[in-house]
């Protein structure tokens, strides 16, 4: 009886699946990084191409099924259009404002370091918005673990795999993705971390702190991975941690990862 | 020898599409299994002699294109192709018996499996290696399972006579390969 269960099929099949599980629960993943390389050299054409005409394509879907409003955007956006006219005379005074706010809040200026803009060439296919690919890599004098920001100065994530023309990105969703940040209004200090693609927690921030609803988060540079004063988002909710020793906090992205299609890696200071 | 390099090059292919087109086009968070549906069209009829090798290399590429642990993606391929190979062995057995259907089911499990097999082994490793709260019920995400179903089918809908029809270029001597 035992015999006629255990075929040749189902012990190929154990033994292959066992191979495969001892691959992922005890070889490290950068022991394949020279095939990693390989694959990723040969595909980079392809998905450079391929990631273009999707966006082009997802937008014609986009547009047709959103069709049934055009009528009405086009009102709102006329409208939209006269009062952003006023607008635009006060926007000079503003953009004075914004910058003397950003040395008071400490944030990063721009100016100061030297970016490399890329291409999104592709994303997690389990849609967990985990990680994005980056079409520069070594030849572009990208290393690893350098920050990665969108045009407004907001940390995304970081370079966690740099290969010859391509990097992945790890988003600050990732569950392996940790920052020190802090308040920017209180000085209350913590770790960011990832929640599986889904969202970012604030936690290990000391009870004496505070946290309050709307403080804006930025790195604070503790540890010298990532510079002081990148903005990352602000604070939904706050409250202690289960273990009732520290505080907790979810933080809102100003950004939203699924739509990321040019990033800026921090290549260093000018 | 042409005809694996042509097999090897259509999964690469797949795999490049399923990390670089379709995660910008889908909504809804949800990404259509495109490699596992084109494994799934090829494969169905198919003793599992033939198809655990071509489980493994393509679970490897989508593993190594996807950035995942490599191994993950071949053992939930290995999984698949072996339910595959059993059921072929079951309902195929009449060679004139309406195909469409019955690898649409197919697809539909081993979508399914494939979800539920890459999610567990996935949190199990985040489990022992960074993360004490790996999510296993990340198993139970109706909505987003019900949406990769619903674009896998769509997949398979398009690709079903393409690769049939392709099949000559494969060679294969079904009396040999296929499931009597």
């Amino acid at each position: 009886m035992s015999n006629k269960f255990l075929t040749s099929k189902l012990i190929k099949l154990i033994f292959a699946v066992a191979i495969c599980l001892t691959l992922v629960f005890f070889v490290p993943s950068k022991f394949f990084n020279p095939v990693k390389g390989f694959f990723l050299g040969a595909a980079y054409p392809f998905q450079k191409t391929f990631f273009i005409i999707s966006g082009k394509t997802g937008n014609f879907f986009r547009l047709m099924s959103s069709i049934s409003n055009l009528k009405k955007e086009n009102e709102r956006l006329s409208k939209e259009n006269w009062s952003m006219a006023a607008q635009i005379a006060d926007l000079a005074d503003q953009k004075k404002e914004n910058e003397e706010l950003r040395k008071q809040l400490g944030l990063v200026p721009r100016k100061n370091y030297q970016l490399e803009a890329a291409f999104v060439i592709g994303r997690d296919p389990r849609g967990s918005s985990s990680w994005i690919m980056a079409d520069k890599g070594k030849s572009g004098g990208i290393e690893k673990d350098m920050p990665v920001i969108v045009a407004d100065g907001i940390l995304v994530g970081k370079v966690s795999e740099v290969y010859s023309r391509s990097s992945k990105i790890t988003l600050l969703t990732d569950s392996s993705s940790s920052v020190n940040v802090e308040d920017s209004q209180t000085g209350a200090r913590g770790i960011l971390s990832g929640e599986y693609g889904l969202g970012i927690t604030l936690g290990m921030v000391e009870q004496a702190d505070i946290l309050n609803s709307g403080d804006d988060i930025i790195t604070s540079g503790l540890g010298g991975s990532m510079p002081r004063g990148f903005l990352i988002g602000r604070i939904q909710e706050a409250g202690s941690a289960k273990d009732k020793l520290f505080q907790q906090a979810s933080v809102i992205s100003k950004i939203k990862y699924s739509d990321l299609n040019v990033v800026f890696i921090v290549k260093g200071k000018n | 020898m042409y005809r694996k390099i042509f097999i090897f090059l259509m999964l690469f292919l797949a795999a490049i599409l399923e990390v670089s087109f379709f995660p910008n086009l889908i909504l809804r968070g949800a990404v259509p299994d495109f490699l596992l549906v084109i494994f799934i069209i090829f494969s169905a009829r198919k003793k599992f002699e033939y198809l655990w090798a071509w489980a493994a290399v393509a679970g490897f590429i989508l593993d190594i294109m996807s950035f995942s642990p490599p191994g993950l993606h071949a053992a939930s391929f290995l999984i698949v192709a072996f339910g595959i190979g059993f059921l072929s062995n079951r309902f195929f057995i009449n060679p004139r018996q309406e195909a469409f259907l019955m690898i649409a089911l197919f697809v539909i499990g081993g979508a399914l499996v494939n979800y539920m097999a890459v999610n567990f082994i996935f949190s199990a490793a985040a489990y022992f290696s960074f993360s004490e709260s790996a999510n296993f019920f990340r198993l139970f995400d109706f909505k987003n399972i019900f949406s990769k179903l619903s674009y896998d089918l769509i997949i398979f809908a398009l690709f079903y006579i393409p690769i049939t029809k392709f099949e000559n270029v494969f060679r294969i001597d079904r009396g040999k390969l296929a499931v009597r």
